[in-house]
This record gives C-alpha cells, structure tokens and sequence, in this order.
C-alpha cells in the first residue's frame, strides 16, 4: 500500500536519510524506531507527500507524492497525528475539529453526524464534544487528534511520536486504542523512539545515521539490538533475554515466566 | 479584549452568524456617526444585549481593561485642547467642548470594543467563519480562502499572546530584561521563531486532513429564522432613529 | 543553605468561573549541593512551582525563600526552560551569553572568562561561540543553553524537561554535566521520564493537582510508590521489580539499572 524505494532526502545542514526502501502492506502494523535526529519526523512527512525526496520515490496505493494533482487522493487514504497535541487543533470545539476533515471529505451531513458520534464513544471522550480543545489537557487533546483523523477513515494511520508528550495514563489508553485500530483492519505506521511503544507490531524498522538498520518482527530485531548494544530494547525483552528465559514484551509475560523459572526450581 | 466563544443557547448565539456580522458592521458605522445622547442609548442597548448572550458584565468589562489609559490619554487631551468656552482659569484650559468631545470619542471605542466582545462570545469561529463565506463567497476561491484564513488567525492570536509571556518570563530568567531595540529583538526572533515552527505543524496537519481551496463549508449551515429578521428590523429602526437625530440636530 | 518553601498557594483567573488552583499550601524544602527532582502529571502544578521558584511571579499567598532572600531570577537562582534553544537571537551565540552577563554588571574581561570556563565544564568547543544560534544542532544549542544559565552562577537551578528532544549522546552529555555540577549548587530536575528523574535525583517530590503527595528520598519514593500501587510512578525497570515483589519474589524495589536489576532477580531465583 505504502511504497519507498531508495528514498535519500537531505536538510541545508545535513543527509538525513540515504537508501531507504520500506513497504507498508494493508493491515500492517509497522513500527520504525529511531533516535531524535535519526530522520524519522522527516520519514513520516515523505510518506504523504509533505515533503518531497530528493532521490528515489514514495507511493502510495501506486501514487506516487510528486504528482500533485492526486496528492488529496493520497492524502484521503492516510491520516497523520503528529507529536505536539497542540499544534494539530483546528477547530475551537472538538467537534468543530472532526467535522473540519469530514467537510473536507466532502461527505453528507447525516454521515458526519453518525461517524462523529461514533468515534467520540469508540475513544471514550464523547462528553468532550463541545468543550474548547485548549481547555483539555494533553491527552485529551492527543485522543482527539487521533478521534479527528480515525474519522476520515483512513486505510493508513502514521503517528509520529503520538504519545511522548502525553502523560502515562493517556499513553496506554492511547496504544491500545492504536492495537485495536490495527485490529479492525486499519494500517499502522508507528514511528518512535521509544522501544516499549512498540511490542504490538508486526514489523519493526530500526532506522540509525540515514539508514534502516534492522528489519524483522519485534523479537528479531530486538534480539539484533540486544546483542548489537546500539539501541534501547523493552526492558522486559532485555531481562528475559539476559536470564535465558523465553523472550518476554511486556512485564506480564516476564513475571509469568519468572514464576514458571522459579516453580521448576 | 474580543471576547472568548463560549458555547451557549442564548438569544444572541441563535442569531444566525451572518446576522450578527452583518449586525457588528452596522453597528460600527451606526456608533461611529452618532453623538451624545445615541451613544447612550446605544450604551444601554449593549447592556441588555449582554444580559441577551449570557456574558457577564465583568467579563464584558474586562476587556476595556488592557485600553483604559488609552482611552484616558485621549479623553485628557480633548478635554484640554479643544477650542471653546472655558471651565476653569488656568495655563491649560479644560473647555464644556472639550468634555464633550473627548466622552464622545472614548465611548465610541467602549461601545465598539463592547459590541465586538458580545458578537464575538455568542459566535462560534466556526460561525464566524461561515459568515465571512457567506459574505466572500462573490469573489469566490479567493473569498473563501480569505475567509478561513481570518478565522484560523484568529484562533492563533491567544496563542501569541501566551508565547510572548513564556519569552518575557525566559529572558527574565537569565536575568536579562532588554529595553528599546535590543529588547524588541529578544522578543521577536523567538516569537517568530516558535510561532513559525507552530504554524508550519498546524498547516502539515490541515493538509493530512485533505484540507483543498476547493472544500466547501456545509456542516454548520444556517437558515434565517424569524428572530433574525427581527434583529435587523430592531437595527433599521434604531438606525433610522439615530440618523434622524443627527440630521435633525443640524438643522 | 537551601530553599524554603511555605505554604505557597497560587490561584490562576481567580473570583472568575475559570479559577483554578494550581498550588494549594505548599511545603518543600531544597537543600544546596543536591538534585531534587519534582515529578507530577499534567496540572499537577510543576510548571507553575517552577515558574514561582525562579521568581518569575507573584505567589497568591505563602512564601519562598532562597537562603533566605526573595527569588531573584538570574542572580540566587536560574531557570531553563523547555526548549530553550529557542530564545537565542543574537547573531552570534557569543552575544547571546554575554548579554545577561553585562546586564549583571560585569566587565568584558570577567564575562570572556567566565564563559569560557562554563564551555569548558560542559566539554563544548570554544568554537561554538563565533556561530550562529541557527545554525548549530539541537543537542549542541542545548548545552549551550545550559552553558548560559550556569555562567550567571545560580546557587540554585531549575530544569524543565532538560533531555526533551535529544538524541541519546547529547542526553548522556547533559546527565553527565548535571550529575558533576550538582555537588556546587543545587538542581531541581523537571521531568516526566521518570527513570532519569529517578537515575539523576538523590531527593523526590511529586505534586498531585497543586499539592505535596509525597517528598523524601528516591528509595523513600520507590517504595510509596510501590505502596500507593500507582504503577504510573515507577519506572519501567521498578515496575518489573515491584510485580516481582507481589509475585513473592524476595527482590529490591530500588534498582538503578538493568545489570541491578538481573542481579537481584538472579539472586532471587537462586534462594527459592
């Protein structure tokens, strides 16, 4: 669904990403790590077209992102939630915001009605309809960008550090609801520097210095960083791993194994 | 100073958007051609008009707060500079022309600040912005996008204000309070360095959102209703008033 | 030596419908020669004690003092912000650092000195000093913020989300510098990464909605945390540690790292 191929794009102060080449298939759930600085803001904007590459191609559903006359044909089909909660408000009320996509849509107003009061309940924050977005806190406000872009019913979600700045209770409510959206048929590209973010892929990229560095499912490529000592692992991974237990994601499943080690002693 | 939207049923926020721009312009002109004694009529009609929307007074008279040495500036000097008969001796003589013309001038602009605060708390940006379509939409593409960039500015302005206050507080922080040129630097660069930043993830965001000139503004459609009419009938009439006084006192 | 804090209460938008109180009679004390870190989430009031700390407002009633006087920004205590890469807007970051320098009164020679040492605490290059603030990376720019509040010689410093944003060489560098830095003046380390606050600081407050929930020691604060069940307070490593200890496992909650971590559960596994 999602194609670059060979892909370089550098800023006036530097290469930020060389040869890369990444596919996204329909019903995927990618991860892409990497550090701050590493080129995974920019790799985020490259895929709908925001910004353009130097060198090689991005397509999506076989369009390619220079072709600006079918860019809003791209951009119906992705939807993107960026890192600052802030700065994504359109609207002064939350409705306001998720009708501002839907009227871009171009959809009828007993549609926008139903999908509104749809993904308001799925997200758990139908009461915050009318309320002024910048009275909500950082959380809320995250869950309405992401209620504004579910809304348009995308076939690719892309979030760009969608929970670093949003407090840990809204960040697990958050990634479940992004499992979940997985679930129901709705592609993921989840892109982070954060290891923990990402145990529910089903395939992660490491990108490092303009390059992807690892590829493979999260226990493989948690396993190469492991040994390579370049990057943060879940810690869960890391302590099963080191104790030769069964390789864990979660805390759950270490303490799960941990008992089942200390039962078999 | 302009009034926060504030989401509401009352009388004024079931106005029809369109009726209540429409409305504001007028009463701009109507107050900025009026004297005296209209001024004060329409001082209280503004009253009641805020009792209408549901805005507190306090509120409502907040927003004079940040212009009430201004207004005092401009009072003090038609008081004492306007030619005409004297109230008291003196170097500096203070005339009856004077009090007038400066309680004139400084209630116009209360009256407009007023007007503007109440059509602002009782419409929606979103209102707003379906007005100024309205209105814009005869110079088509242009109009609208005009239109929804009016609006988003809008909505941009608290957010400067609180980004001048984070600088002030920072530059304060390293213990450092610029004046004149070097301070208007310290504050600027940063404000549009923050704000720049801020306005290029807002106008990523409106683009993934498929935002086009093309789209049309349908959701919050409105349709007059009787009290629409109304208002504008009470306007003509209160024009009509007003500018009959005016012309009447001239002959 | 060290900061007194009194019953500080302050209230935003007061006697409208919009108020709130953001510090409810706060008590705190913050000696010199520590880290203390202040953890809390969103509306918690860190921003606001921060911000009343560095003397940048007026509390609505209590008191602050440091070492006994009124906050002074710039001269008993410092502040930097998040993102503090922004407010450069000299031509030459030089400039920049010299400014608030002069401003104290100083002489070119001393501010020359001065900030020459402060780069060389920080390990940056004297060069850095000829270039433009636009033109330099992130993780240099914010050392070189740092580098700015430290020459004014604070007794106390406060950082709000210091490692925001930062690829992990420049985290490690910034940690680093506080950690050595910390024995001269005293830190209060902001942050919502709770395995750095916890790694960095040797002393913990967390404020709930505008009032004290706890203050005390970092292993005090593992365990209140580990009492109160509020998983959200512990990092990702004490979190495993804490579910081993509800599992029965005969482990310490207060682990700094991952080889502490795998030690004592070997040794706990070992013993059953």
């Amino acid at each position: 669904m999602i194609e670059l191929k060979d892909v370089y794009f550098s800023y006036p102060s530097g290469a930020v990403l060389e040869g890369i080449d990444l596919t996204v298939k329909k019903g995927e759930y990618v991860g892409i790590m990497g550090h701050n600085g590493s080129g995974k803001t920019t790799l985020a904007r490259l895929i709908t077209g925001l910004l353009l590459p130097g060198k090689g191609y991005v397509r999506v559903n076989k369009i390619f992102t220079t072709d600006s006359e079918r860019l809003l044909d791209i951009r119906r089909s992705t939807g993107m939630v960026f890192q600052d909660p802030d700065a994504q408000a359109i609207g002064e009320t939350v409705e306001e915001d998720l009708v501002f996509g839907l009227e871009n849509l171009g959809l009828p107003v007993p549609e926008i009605d139903t999908r509104i009061e749809k993904y308001l309940d799925l997200l758990g924050i139908r009461e915050l309809r009318h309320r002024n977005i910048r009275t909500l806190s950082g959380g809320q406000k995250q869950l309405v960008n992401l209620a504004a872009v579910m809304v348009m019913e995308p076939e690719c979600i892309i979030l760009d550090e969608p929970v670093s700045m949003v407090d840990a209770r809204c960040r697990k409510m958050i990634l479940q609801h992004i499992a979940r959206l997985n679930h129901e048929g709705t592609a993921i590209v989840h892109i982070t520097h954060d290891p923990e973010e990402l145990i529910r892929c089903h395939r992660l990229i490491v990108l490092s210095r303009c390059r992807v560095t690892n590829q493979g499912t999260p226990h493989e490529v948690f396993g190469q960083l492991l040994d390579e000592k370049e990057m943060d692992v879940p810690a869960p991974y890391a302590i099963s791993r080191k104790l030769g237990l069964p390789p864990a994601l979660t805390i759950k499943a270490l303490l799960e194994e941990l008992c089942r080690s200390r039962s078999g002693n | 100073m302009i009034g926060i939207y504030s989401h509401g049923r009352s009388y004024m926020h079931l106005l029809d958007p369109r009726t209540k721009l429409a409305l504001m312009v007028g009463m701009g002109l109507l107050i900025y051609s009026a004297q005296l004694p209209a001024l004060t009529v329409l001082l209280a009609l503004v009253l009641l008009l805020s009792r209408a929307s549901g805005l507190p007074y306090t509120r409502l008279v907040q927003g004079l707060r940040p212009v009430l040495v201004f207004f005092l500036v401009i009072f003090l000097a038609h008081l004492l500079f306007t030619p005409g008969e004297p109230l008291i001796e003196g170097l500096v003589v203070p005339t009856v022309e004077g009090v007038t013309t400066g309680s004139v001038l400084v209630l116009r602009f209360i009256l407009l600040i007023l007007y503007t605060s109440i059509m602002t708390y009782s419409t929606s940006p979103s209102g707003l912005n379906y007005a100024l379509t309205f209105f814009l939409r005869p110079f088509g593409t242009f109009g609208t996008d005009l239109a929804f960039m009016t609006g988003t500015a809008m909505t941009l302005i608290p957010g400067l204000f609180r980004e001048k206050d984070t600088i002030t507080k920072a530059q304060a922080a390293r213990g450092y309070k610029p004046r004149g040129m070097k301070g208007f630097t310290a504050l600027v660069v940063p404000l549009m360095n923050r704000s720049l930043k801020r306005v290029d993830e807002l106008s990523d965001a409106l683009e993934s959102r498929c935002f086009h000139s093309k789209r049309r503004y349908y959701y919050y459609r409105q349709t007059l209703a009787n009290r629409d009419y109304v208002a504008v009938g009470i306007y003509v009439v209160l024009a009509g008033v007003v500018l009959f006084v005016r012309f009447e006192a001239r002959f | 030596m060290s900061i007194e804090i009194r019953q500080l209460t302050h209230i935003y938008d007061a006697g409208t419908p919009w108020e709130t109180i953001a510090l409810d009679r706060i008590d705190l004390t913050i000696s010199k020669g520590t880290v203390f870190g202040l953890v809390g989430g969103i509306g918690s009031g860190k921003s606001t004690l921060a911000s009343l700390m560095a003397g940048l407002g007026t509390p609505a009633d209590g008191s602050i003092t440091i070492d006994g006087e009124p906050p002074n920004p710039g001269r008993n205590v410092g502040i930097l912000f998040q993102q503090p890469e922004d407010f450069f807007f000299e031509k030459t970051l030089f400039e920049d650092m010299a400014s608030g320098l002069l401003h104290l009164g100083l002489t070119e020679e001393e501010v020359h000195k001065r900030i020459h040492s402060t780069l060389d605490l920080l390990g940056l290059d004297h060069q850095i000093l000829d270039r433009s603030p636009f033109h330099l990376n992130r993780g240099t720019l914010r050392l070189a913020a740092f580098a700015t509040v430290l020459t004014m010689r604070p007794g106390y410093l406060i950082l709000d989300e210091p490692t925001a944003s930062l690829d992990p060489k420049s985290r490690k560098r910034l940690v680093e510098v506080i950690k050595r830095i910390s024995g001269d003046i005293a830190i209060i380390y902001i942050s919502h990464r709770l395995q750095e606050v916890v790694a960095v600081s040797e002393y913990l407050a967390v404020l709930e909605q505008g009032k004290v929930a706890f203050t005390g020691t970092v292993p005090g604060y593992l365990d209140w945390a580990a009492w109160q069940d509020a998983w959200e307070y512990l990092p990702v490593l004490n979190q495993v540690m804490y579910g081993l200890q509800r599992m029965g496992f005969d482990v310490d909650l207060n682990v700094a790292c991952l080889e502490d971590a795998l030690e004592q559960i070997r040794l706990s596994l070992e013993r059953t």
